[in-house]
């Protein structure tokens, strides 16, 4: 009797459609990856150097004022900028992968992180490092990238679409990335090129309050706009006609999509200057796990970034005792991560 | 419906954000130690200062015009961030900083070594930084002061003055500002009147290499072109330097006329090629030379015919630019050793009977106090270029 009734509902679990599964299983595997998130920015609030290497005891915190402004004005700022950083990059690399239907696509392609960062240094020579400036200067010359690209594509006379911005993509960045080399010969020696070069390699050294809440209203506006678009996204990877027919205004949420990564990527590099790989690891590690539905891609992509660059971070204070640029770890650890991830056979989807 | 959910979550949590900084980044603006210690409800014993009634307080005005209160004179002095060396050349004029300098920066500029060891008996016993140092590893330090160089404000300043970490700047970039700056690190170390005993050196120092060329033409100023020779990354390049750095500034006080500055000159070391040397064609030039070692330099360039063509050559009249363990042409309390001895290169009938070896000794003994055995030992074996 006990027997069957307990095997009833495992019986009816079995019957369950398989979206009804594939559902569940999906929202579980999304509270872990937040759980973990969430356990990881607990840990790396209490590990630093200070006062010693390693972690903070609660009585330490508790008696040591300094310690307790630490946290409060540094670490906490630096690890929210870590995790909006790491979300961004890995959301917006996410969509662009899944808009151009290309895997090998990060934020970089379409002019956004070489702009960005041409307007960086541009601030940094003429104005000297003050950081709202750098950060508006970036935040400018990102979305001026993106403009040039699309512009440039709707004058391209051949190829399709995704071709045409990738390929003016490509001349834009270049085109960026040639003047950041002009600058960075300019730039004073002494004062302004290692503020370019740790710039161009990222790092999150600098960060407190100011800086990072003067970037967080575009992260967070745009963060909602893809993750809001998560549904459509699927729609949008397909070809134009078949989007089209399903009842998409294909042009008008494809903009929205990329300006909304543009501008999160634009607000990170902003704040942390070049962090590579981010963008492009994370979303696949994401497709891996989930499955190229982007309803569930787009949370997972987003959780597993902020993640990765909360880890990263961390070894870049922690680890040695000047910084380590932020950038170096994550290209590093992202370029192993994927050449894993590519060596490895595929588990499903 | 989930969606809005998420919105709702972002939204309340930039909210959250917003509402927590006011209290967290209020002591940011101008930020004075003393209103740091507001922060924090008890004062600390280990960083901040415990204001002491009896103690007047000590207010030092830096180099970025910032006023920095002190309650009781800094105990653990930190100097960090790039061109620490500079700094702590500057900071170790005052007997104070082999006890209070707790931590700094690494200060190498090569492969000479570390020019404090020979200062400092305690340096293998301090804390040492890269150069590249975070704000909390500067705080582990514990201490009371950080002294940075200005252009370090925006990377490591700040972070340390959110902490209430009192953080003075100074340039020490130009002769006047050496004078300013070491008033500023009397009042640190709690001894101006070194200090002013400083300042009155550095004056005597640019007086004595000054006096004699008073009254010079324009046209009996010969016309100078110091050139700094890098070979970074294997490649050869000369360089000039901008016109507000030291380099500048030294060959005018030297009685020089600076050739390169008819250019359009960067912010920083402006690449020049050969053409641009010979089309200067000066009658002096002198080979800065940092990694590299300045003699061999020089020889290397008298030996090739290009340069055997240019006026300076021919007239023997090319020098290596001296070093010991760093290059006498930086905004180093070096420089004016550099200006005497350009000085002596431009005009040697204006200073019969100079000795730079001597001058040398005497440098580092009134500086440093350093003893005859450590000079000869030590310093003595690194000097570099045309010194006699």
């Amino acid at each position: 009797m006990n027997l069957t009734s307990s095997a009833q509902p495992l019986d009816l679990m079995a019957r369950a459609p398989l979206w009804l599964q594939y559902r569940a299983r999906a929202h579980r595997r999304l509270l872990v990856l937040g759980a973990l998130l969430v356990v990881v920015l607990g840990v790396s609030l209490f590990l630093g150097r200070y006062p010693q290497v390693g972690f903070l005891t609660p009585a330490q915190i508790l008696e040591d004022p300094l310690a307790q402004r630490l946290i409060l004005n540094l670490r906490l700022p630096r690890l929210l900028a870590a995790v909006m950083i790491g979300m961004s990059l890995a959301g917006a690399g996410l969509v662009l992968q899944m808009v151009f239907s290309n895997p090998l696509v990060e934020p970089g392609f379409l002019g956004v992180s070489q702009a960005a960062a041409f307007g960086a240094a541009l601030s940094i020579i003429l104005f000297g490092g003050a950081a709202w400036r750098v950060q508006a200067s970036a935040v400018f010359f990102g979305l001026g990238g993106l403009a040039l690209s699309y512009l440039l594509a709707r004058r391209v006379r051949y190829g399709g679409w995704v071709l045409r911005l990738l390929l003016s993509g490509i001349a834009v960045s270049a085109l960026f990335a040639s003047g950041v080399g002009l600058i960075k010969y300019l730039a004073d020696p002494l004062r302004q090129l290692p503020e370019i070069t740790f710039w161009l390699l990222g790092g999150l050294a600098g960060v407190t309050w100011k800086p990072l809440l003067a970037a967080l209203p575009l992260m967070v506006l745009g963060l909602v706009i893809l993750i809001l678009m998560r549904w459509r996204l699927n729609l949008l990877a397909l070809e134009d006609e078949v989007a089209f027919s399903l009842g998409v205004a294909v042009h008008r949420e494809r903009l929205l999509v990329l300006l909304a990564a543009v501008m999160v990527t634009a607000a990170s590099i902003s704040i942390g200057g070049l962090i590579g790989w981010v963008g492009l690891l994370v979303p696949q590690l994401a497709r891996r796990l989930s499955g190229a539905d982007a309803r569930y891609a787009v949370p997972t992509a987003l959780l597993l970034g902020g993640t990765f660059v909360v880890l990263c971070d961390d070894l870049a204070r922690v680890l040695s005792a000047g910084e380590i640029p932020l950038g170096v770890l994550t290209s590093l650890l992202g370029a192993v991560g994927f050449l894993l991830l590519m060596t490895r056979p595929a588990v499903k989807v | 419906m989930r969606s809005r959910l998420v919105l709702g979550w972002m939204l309340a949590l930039s909210l959250l954000l917003v509402a927590c900084t006011p209290a967290s980044s209020a002591p940011t603006p101008t930020l004075s130690p003393t209103s740091a210690v507001t922060i924090a409800p008890e004062p600390t014993a280990t960083v901040t200062l415990p204001p002491s009634p009896t103690q007047a307080l000590i207010t030092v005005t830096d180099a970025l015009g910032r006023e920095v209160i002190f309650s009781q004179p800094p105990q653990r002095v930190v100097i960090a961030g790039r061109a620490t060396a500079l700094l702590a050349d500057a900071a170790y004029l005052f007997p104070e900083a082999k006890e209070k300098v707790a931590a700094l920066s690494r200060t190498s500029q090569g492969a000479e070594g570390d020019f404090l060891t020979l200062v400092d008996p305690n340096l293998g016993k301090k804390i040492v930084f890269e150069t590249n140092v975070g704000a909390e590893q500067v705080v582990a330090a514990q201490p009371d002061v950080v002294i940075m160089k200005t252009y370090m404000a925006e990377s490591l300043g700040k972070p340390l003055e959110t902490l209430g970490i009192p953080v003075v700047y100074l340039s020490l970039e130009t002769p006047e500002e050496y004078q300013r700056d070491l008033r500023i690190l009397g009042q640190i170390f709690q001894n101006p009147q070194r200090a002013e005993e400083l300042v009155s050196y550095f004056d005597t120092q640019v007086q004595n290499v000054t006096q004699p060329l008073q009254g010079l033409l324009p046209e009996q100023k010969p016309r100078t072109l110091l050139l700094y020779y890098s070979d970074r990354d294997g490649q050869v390049a000369f360089n000039v330097a901008p016109k507000a750095w030291m380099q500048t500034i030294m060959t005018e006080l030297a009685g020089g006329r600076p050739v390169w500055t008819d250019i359009e000159l960067g912010s920083g070391w402006t690449k020049v090629n050969l053409e641009q040397v010979a089309a200067w064609d000066a009658d002096v030039i002198a080979i800065i030379a940092y990694t590299a070692n300045p003699d061999e330099v020089a020889a290397r360039l008298k030996a090739d015919p290009q340069w055997q063509a240019m006026r300076a050559v021919r007239d023997g009249r090319l020098y290596a630019f001296p070093k010991d363990f760093y290059s006498w042409d930086q905004p180093d309390v070096r420089w004016v050793l550099g200006l005497r001895w350009l000085a002596w290169r431009l005009h040697p009938e204006a200073y019969p009977g100079l000795d730079m070896v001597k001058e040398v000794r005497a440098f580092f003994e009134q500086l440093y106090g350093m003893d005859a055995k450590i000079f000869d030992a030590r310093l003595l074996p690194l000097l570099k270029g045309d010194l006699r």
